[in-house]
């Protein structure tokens, strides 16, 4: 019996602490959620009541939507492009072998370990040279570099599992190479293509310090909330940041429930 | 031309570093099954490879119907092939894979369907249309793959080692199938394998080959009786051969001298020889007695006991004739009365008319 007691005493205690930590993390975050719907104008205990009236200022703010939009249309170029581009990158480094290809490598994944504070410098110089500077355009070009990253480790980890017959066998049933890209490797791929979309959206959608380097007067959502920051102690941040943790957790988790599938499951449910 | 369906015209393929195929002659006729066999890295695979178009030969051609498929890419040749991976499409149901040749051809969604139908009922598959690949057992994935290169109605099919994967009951099970499906369909199969036993339930004719050229076609038995050389003997398996120099001619007979002893050999397969020659005599060829007390006698060479190996009925009893090894094939009861304890010395004697003179090498 002691032997048990104590397996079952360290199991709490792992438990415990577990648990200890998830709340210290997302503590904040439930905070911020919490007095989002507080009617009182400074967060204090006790609530004030519930209230939806920050989350309506929020609607009504037309900067705020404007931020928001232009988060919309930089989340969604950056997964568009980020996602064609690392799948293209995956494929030959799936596909063929060439010299320089460790260097290929090396291109493609580099960007993420570069500090954001030094990318975001480099690209404000180089893009204002280029008179691209201050666009929202300039913004989806900077988050392409650093998605594409990650959307290319996650199709390259699929293909992985790519049998190397599968090709040479649709040519041979009468399917042209370009025909096989598209009937057998890209359905293949579905899985990671999904997930790496939706993750190179939540990286966008996060991102903040690029977007404030090369953003110039387009600012996406995490450069207004800085701005309002800066300016008064608003309470309609707390609605926002809900908001945004919302469509941030949605994001990787749909990006999740793609990357963590097995291909035989991916492959039974998508049939 | 000959009634040649399939010709291989002194096709050749290197790769850097490795000289796969050296120019093979080969005449397949319309409806023929051929096994292609030999060791692995023999070629055989290659050659499969080259007849789809998934490689391209680096001299001579290949023609099927007389049309040359020099420049053809894989995908315009209807030459399709049952992996040994299988590669079925996990992405795609079970009716899905039938279908993609047909949607490759643009063939129409309903009649496609029926098609794809119509070739899983054949198989017995009808009621799995729907399922995903990961769903089946080995067999089932088998005749998947083998309804999807049948489809299109090709009048030719590749097979690469089609059953290694599968346990040995199954493989039985399928090698009925396909034969039937090859009489019942006429066409010409072209079978790789390295498995003797697939290659004689199935094949009219085998093709050996070794580090990329032919050594010896014909039909399956007649390769196995009379090897055209030591390699096709080897092979074969149960063979032994024997070395020794020519002594003189009786009749259709050579005498040979060896280190072995005195034998006598009818000379049907190379009647001029002269010098050093081998013979083979097949190990279920073999006759056992207990080791006489008068020598002499030709076609009889005495060997110690080294051990055996069963596999089913069937015993494989190892002799050690000074020096060399002999192997005897006998049947369970044939060999019951027998003390075959290792040590125990036998005669090994044989019909002079069941040796075989290989052909004299360069």
């Amino acid at each position: 019996m002691p032997a048990n007691l104590s397996t079952a005493l360290s199991r709490i205690g792992q438990y415990t602490l577990i648990a200890a930590i998830a709340l210290f993390i997302a503590t904040p975050m439930l905070v911020i959620a919490v007095f989002s719907f507080d009617a009182n104008r400074f967060p204090t205990i006790p609530w004030g009541g519930f209230s939806l009236q920050w989350h309506q200022a929020v609607f009504e703010d037309a900067m705020i939507r404007d931020a928001f939009l232009n988060s919309l249309i930089v989340g969604l170029g950056t997964a568009i492009i980020a996602t064609l581009l690392g799948f293209a990158a995956a494929y030959i480094d799936y596909r063929y072998m060439f010299r320089g290809k460790t260097l290929f490598g090396l291109l493609v994944a580099i960007p993420p370990a570069v500090p954001v504070s030094i990318l975001g410098m480099a690209m404000l110089a180089f893009l204002s040279r280029l008179g691209l500077f201050g666009s929202v355009e300039a913004i989806i070009a900077c988050h392409v570099a650093i998605a594409t990253s990650f959307a290319m480790a996650i199709i390259r980890l699929r293909l992985g599992e790519f049998s190397r017959d599968l090709e040479p066998a649709a040519w041979n049933l009468g399917a042209s190479p370009v025909a096989t890209l598209f009937t057998v490797v890209v359905p293949f791929c579905k899985p990671a293509l999904i997930a790496s979309f939706f993750l190179s959206a939540a990286v966008s959608f996060d991102e903040f310090l690029i977007a404030w380097f090369v953003g110039g007067v387009n600012e996406t959502l995490p450069v207004r909330i800085l701005n309002l920051l800066q300016g008064q102690v608003n309470p309609k941040i707390n609605a926002i940041g809900t908001i945004v943790l919302i469509i941030s957790v949605l994001l990787v988790l749909v990006a999740q429930r793609f990357t963590s599938v097995r291909a035989g499951k991916a492959a039974s449910s998508s049939s | 031309m000959s009634d040649a369906f399939v010709t291989l015209d002194h096709l050749d393929k290197r790769y850097a570093g490795h000289h796969a195929v050296k120019g093979i002659n080969l005449d397949i006729k319309s409806g023929e099954f051929i096994a292609l066999m030999g060791p692995s890295g023999c070629g055989k695979s290659t050659t499969l490879r080259l007849l789809a178009g998934l490689d391209e030969p680096t001299g001579g051609d290949i023609r099927i119907g007389g049309r040359s498929m020099s420049g053809i890419p894989a995908f315009q040749r209807d030459t399709p092939m049952v992996w040994q991976s299988l590669a079925l499409f996990p992405f795609l149901s079970v009716v899905e894979n039938v279908e993609f040749p047909l949607r490759m051809k643009k063939i129409g969604k309903i009649e496609r369907r029926k098609r794809a139908m119509e070739w899983l009922e054949r198989l017995g598959l009808g009621t799995m249309a729907e399922r995903g690949i990961s769903q089946l057992s080995g067999g089932q994935r088998q005749r998947v793959a083998i309804a999807r290169s049948l489809v299109t109605q090709p009048s030719i099919l590749l097979l690469d080692e089609p059953l290694s994967a599968l346990d040995a009951h199954l493989r039985v099970r399928m090698q009925t199938e396909l034969s039937r499906l090859h009489k019942e369909l006429g066409i010409t199969f072209v079978y790789v394998t390295h498995a003797q036993s697939e290659a004689f339930a199935l094949a009219d004719r085998i093709v050996l080959m070794n580090d990329g050229t032919i050594q010896q076609t014909g039909r399956p038995q007649d390769v196995y009786r009379e090897p055209a050389n030591a390699f096709v003997a080897e092979f074969m398996g149960m063979n032994n051969i024997v070395s020794g120099n020519v002594a003189g001619h009786e009749g259709t007979d050579v005498r040979i001298d060896g280190p072995l002893g005195r034998f006598t050999v009818p000379a049907k397969s190379s009647p001029t020889s002269e010098g050093k020659v081998s013979f083979v005599i097949a190990a279920d060829r073999v006759t056992l007695s207990d080791a006489a007390k008068d020598g002499g006698a030709a076609n009889r060479v005495t060997g110690n006991v080294i051990g055996i190996e069963f596999v089913g009925s069937t015993q494989t009893i190892f002799f050690d004739v000074d020096g060399q090894e002999f192997r005897v094939q006998k049947q369970q009861h044939e060999i019951d009365a027998l003390d075959l304890t290792p040590g125990r010395r036998f005669d090994l004697n044989w019909q002079p008319q069941h040796a075989w003179l290989l052909p004299q090498a360069a």
